[in-house]
Parts: structure tokens; C-alpha cells; sequence
């Protein structure tokens, strides 16, 4: 995982998938920051732990980005019902 | 290719379990689409297993990878806390309102395959099942771009036969297509890519029959068992305009050299007992009948049976061993040693029959039962891996596990060679199954037998057997399923 961060935001660019140990890294990383972007262009997936950590962070407030997400991603928040709850113009950048 | 892994319950495993598992798909055949569906499946299976099931305690998972035809299933076995996913459903509205993503998992786990089964086989422990179909062109979007011209109707003079490989692939499904339409039993030789995995994998091989001009007009493979050194003579088609030319004959005779080469001990065929076509050409060629499977398969696999036919599908399987070294003495059980030994005394070269004791010990380790679902079929084969003092509560827990899906017909295989398949026969007896007959070299190349729970009405009077010996089993068979079916 490479990441930048500064005193507001975090920036990862995963290597691998968006699953339980990434959120757990970045979670760590994250801290009491307030923008979190996630490149997730090497990603194959985004795992439920995945989105239940970035719901949790949107209920919280907080501002985050994912850029270029595969198309699996779309069809879990399908999956979940959450499709229409997320704001994707404003969290998704391809 | 099938693979195992045995992995600690840890997270940082995780990621190694789906870099590997996303690898097998893609190489055994799934676009990298549906890899990645099947991928997060297990991933999302993986991570509930971690977090709930070894919560508070180490521990393993297993998962077995397993390829046929049409589908792969990727097997996840462990054996940590007890849980029931009635009681924990996924609900999008408390995701939304209270963060409460419960269930979330296996949602996701279920919509990515195309069947997605938990068994709770109590103390064995609990075993998710994931299954992804292997979409390929059918072969008749091949045809329909290709003209007439060119294609070879007419009879030839001359014909080689040679061994089939990858790149015969398309030519077999067109020659199934050309021969059958859509009546053809078995689906996947409608897929040019899923023939040309099977053979590049060795799954099967087979022979190709070619006319002298190169066109194809024969076909002919045996599909290997994937846990012994048997095949199933089980796919075989001469184009119309080249029958009757000994080409079926030639083919088979063939495939039984290319089967001693590779060390096969056997061969069988599941005959259809819609009719006796099947049978009578096994018989011709010397294989011998060993059992008769109830309800075997689904009326709607085989589009060319007549519509009207009212019930599942039985077969006959018939058998021919390869080898003269069948000589491991086995145990017959008392409820059927007379049909038994009539079963294996139609075969040259049969094993000894042992007595059973009088008072037959249960051996000192734990029963271990495998268990293999049909999903087209709607049935399932359990196979009894290791018979041990624990057969029955381990029995009783992968019966209580299946109840759920309301299979048509349970199988199991008992294996001979130990006293204990005697008292395991009588309890299965009691319990609801019925004989079905001999399975010669079946696992791990030792003879089993197999008993059968059929859960549905059958009308014996509409399967038709063809030998002899097939004709005592649907006798015997028939009256041990009416006797019960009265009960």
C-alpha cells in the first residue's frame, strides 16, 4: 500500500484488494483525518468490511473519494441496497 | 486442475487465499469478470469465517477447489464457533440507519455464484459451498456465421482415427450439433471451450474420427474419475452419412487402448433407462452391469428424451475393468452378499469374498465423509472416506445438512474392504436407502457399495433394463423401494 498524508487527509493507492486487512491499515493510517481518497485502480474488489468502513466514515462526516473502482464495486452496493443512499457523482472519480 | 488449501484462521491469510483462488479461476476457464465475482465470494466467506467463527480462538480453514465441465465450486470447510445465518440475515435498512452490516457477507457471497450452499454438518464442522457456471459461446452462434459451402456431407472411403486434442474442440461440438441439434444429453459438448479445457487439462481424452479430406464424422472420450483410475465411457457421436462403417467400433476399441496406457483400471457407461440403446451397445462391447441408479439425473438435461416421460431419470451403470489384478478380498454386507456376488462373479478376474466375523469391532478412528452435489440433478453422493466408531453421528449430521435443499436422491458409497460396512448397511437400511448396486475401483481404486434414498415417486414399470444381471437389480431394488414406500 502506498499512501501521503497531512494533517486533514489521507491518500492510498491500494496494490492489492479493498478487503478486511487494507481497512484495517488504513484505518490505522487514517486516524481523526478528514478526507480519506482511495485509488483503487488495482483493486479487484471492495469487499461488505470495505464499504462498512467507508459508510461509517460518510455517517461520520467525513469526506471520501474513490478513484477508478472496478465495476464489481457498483454491483455490491447493488447487492447491499445502498446505491441510491451514496452520492456517487460526488465520491467516485473514474 | 483441483487444488487444496489448508490455511490458518488469520487475516493477513486472507489475501493469499484469493490471490490464488482468483489465479485458478481465471486459469481453469472464467473470464476475469466473473473471477473477481467468485473471488469476493470466497473473500467475503474467508473474512466472516476469521472475525466470527474463530473470534476468540486459532484454528484452520480448508478449501477445496473442484472443476467440472460446466461449473467450478470452491469448497470452504472449518470447524469453529457454532452460528446460524437464518438468525443473522442481512437487512439493507439497519446498513443505512444503524451501521449494522450483519449478514453482509454471505448476501454478497450468495448474488456472486450461481449457487451458493452452507451445510452445517454439526461436530464435522461447517462447509460453505460457492458455484460458478462456465459460460462459453455455444457452438451454434459458430454455426450460424458459417456457410454450407465447403462442409463435407458425403461418405468417404477412408478414415483416421487419431487422438483428440485441444484443437478439436470446435470441430466436436459442431459434429454433437450437426448429428443431434439440441437433443444431445450432455450440455457441455455444446461448448467448444469447455471441450477444449477438459482435454487440455486432462479431464478427458478421446478419439476423433476424420475422413480422409480432414472433415470430422466421430467421437469418442472417456471422462476420468477424479478420485481414481477409472473413466466413464461417456460422450460418443458418428455423423449420419458415416454409420454403419464400424467407425463406433473402431473408436471404442481405441479409447480401451489409450485408457491401459494411462494406467486406467476400468471403464463404465451410465446408460439411460428411458430406453436400452445404451445398455445394449455396453453389453456388446463387454461391459457387465453392477447397479442401477434411482432418479440419477433430471428429465430436462436431456432435451431428446420424450417430453411426456413423467420422472427422473435412472441408469444403469455398466462396467469393464481393465486389469487382471483385482484380487483385494472384500467384505459383502448379508443383506445382499447373494446379488453381490452374483454382481462380481460376472467379471473373470473378481476379487475374493472374506467371511464377516461374528462380532465385527468398529475401528478406533473418526468416520470421514466426503460429499459431492449434482447440482443439475438435484442429488448428491456422500463417500465414505474412512469407516469408523463415529459412522452413524456423522452420518446423521450430512443428512440433517441436506435436508434443507430437498435433493431428489442421496447417494452414499461404503467401501468393502472393512467388516464394518456390514452393521453400516443395516443402519442405512433403517434408515430410509435402498440398494443400488457395485462400484468396482470406485475411490482410491477400492470397490464400494452403494446404497441410495430416493425422495420421490417412481414407476418402476418405465425404466427399462436391457441384461440380465440389470434386470435382477430392478427386482430386487424395485421391491426393497415399494416395501418402504408402503411403510
Amino acid at each position: 500500500m502506498h499512501y501521503t498524508k497531512d494533517r486533514q487527509s489521507l491518500q492510498v493507492r491500494l496494490q492489492g484488494d479493498f478487503n478486511l486487512n487494507a481497512v484495517r491499515q488504513i484505518r490505522e493510517l487514517f486516524d481523526d483525518r478528514e478526507e480519506l481518497t482511495v485509488d483503487l485502480s488495482h483493486s479487484r474488489f471492495v469487499n461488505s468490511e470495505a464499504i462498512l468502513y467507508l459508510q461509517s466514515l460518510m455517517q461520520s462526516g467525513k469526506t471520501i473519494r474513490l478513484k477508478e473502482p472496478p465495476k464489481i464495486f457498483f454491483e455490491v452496493l447493488h447487492i447491499l441496497g445502498l446505491h441510491e443512499s451514496w452520492d456517487l457523482k460526488k465520491i467516485v472519480e473514474s | 486442475m483441483e487444488a487444496h488449501l489448508y490455511l490458518e484462521a488469520k487475516i493477513e491469510m486472507i489475501g493469499s487465499a484469493t490471490d490464488f483462488t482468483y489465479k485458478w479461476c481465471v486459469n481453469m476457464g472464467l473470464d476475469v469478470g466473473k473471477a473477481a465475482q467468485l473471488t469476493l465470494a470466497v473473500d467475503e466467506i474467508l473474512t466472516d469465517i476469521i472475525l466470527h467463527a474463530y473470534s476468540d480462538t486459532s484454528g484452520y480453514v480448508e478449501i477445496w477447489y473442484q472443476y467440472s465441465f460446466s461449473e467450478l465450486e470452491i469448497i470452504v470447510q472449518e470447524t469453529g464457533e457454532p452460528f446460524d445465518p437464518e438468525q443473522h440475515a442481512y437487512s439493507p435498512e439497519k446498513a443505512i440507519s444503524r451501521g449494522d452490516f450483519e449478514g453482509a457477507g454471505r448476501e454478497i457471497a450468495r448474488k456472486m455464484t450461481d449457487h451458493f450452499i452452507f451445510l452445517n454438518r454439526g461436530k464435522d464442522g461447517k462447509e460453505f459451498r460457492l458455484v460458478k457456471k462456465l459460460d462459453k459461446s455455444h457452438i451454434r452462434d459458430l454455426i450460424k456465421e458459417e456457410t454450407t459451402e465447403g462442409r463435407e456431407n458425403g461418405v468417404a472411403d477412408t478414415y483416421l482415427l487419431t487422438p483428440a486434442t485441444s484443437e478439436d474442440a470446435e470441430d466436436i461440438a459442431r459434429l454433437i450439433y450437426q448429428c443431434y441439434d439440441y437433443s444431445y444429453g450432455k450440455e457441455d459438448l455444446y461448448f467448444p471451450k469447455r471441450i477444449e479445457m477438459a482435454i487440455r487439462h486432462g479431464y478427458k481424452f478421446g478419439t476423433i474420427v476424420r475422413t480422409s479430406r480432414g472433415g470430422p464424422a466421430g467421437y469418442f472420450a472417456v471422462i476420468r474419475n477424479n478420485d481414481s483410475l477409472i473413466g466413464e465411457v461417456g460422450e460418443a457421436v458418428v455423423a449420419p452419412p458415416h454409420r454403419k462403417r464400424g467407425l463406433m467400433k473402431r473408436m471404442l476399441n481405441k479409447l480401451i487402448e489409450m485408457s491401459r496406457q494411462k494406467g486406467l483400471l476400468g471403464l463404465y457407461g451410465m446408460a439411460l433407462t428411458v430406453h436400452t440403446i445404451s445398455q445394449k451397445a455396453n453389453e456388446k462391447f463387454n461391459f457387465k452391469s453392477t447397479a442401477l441408479l434411482l432418479a440419477r439425473s433430471s428429465r430436462s438435461i436431456y432435451k431428446g428424451i420424450r417430453e411426456d416421460y413423467p420422472q427422473p431419470i435412472s441408469m444403469v451403470m455398466d462396467f469393464l475393468p481393465l486389469t487382471k489384478k483385482w484380487n483385494t478380498p472384500v467384505f459383502l454386507p448379508r443383506s445382499y452378499s447373494d446379488i453381490m456376488k452374483e454382481l462380481y462373479i460376472q467379471f473373470e478376474n473378481h476379487p475374493g469374498f472374506k467371511d464377516l466375523p461374528d462380532q465385527i469391532e468398529k475401528a478406533d478412528i473418526s468416520t470421514e465423509l466426503s460429499l459431492e452435489i449434482y447440482y443439475e440433478a438435484n442429488s448428491a453422493l456422500i463417500i465414505v472416506r474412512k469407516l469408523g466408531n463415529t459412522f452413524e453421528g456423522s452420518c446423521l449430521s450430512m443428512f440433517r445438512s441436506l435436508e434443507e435443499l430437498k435433493l431428489t436422491s442421496i447417494y452414499i458409497d461404503i467401501p468393502l474392504n472393512h467388516p464394518g460396512v456390514d452393521p453400516s448397511v443395516e443402519w442405512l437400511r433403517e434408515n430410509g436407502f435402498i440398494f443400488a448396486g457395485l462400484m468396482p475401483f470406485f475411490h482410491k481404486e477400492r470397490d464400494y457399495v452403494r446404497m441410495q434414498k430416493i425422495n420421490t415417486e417412481l414407476d418402476f414399470a418405465l425404466i427399462e433394463t436391457h441384461s440380465e444381471m440389470a434386470g435382477k437389480l430392478k427386482e430386487t431394488i424395485s421391491s426393497e423401494f415399494h416395501a418402504l414406500h408402503k411403510g
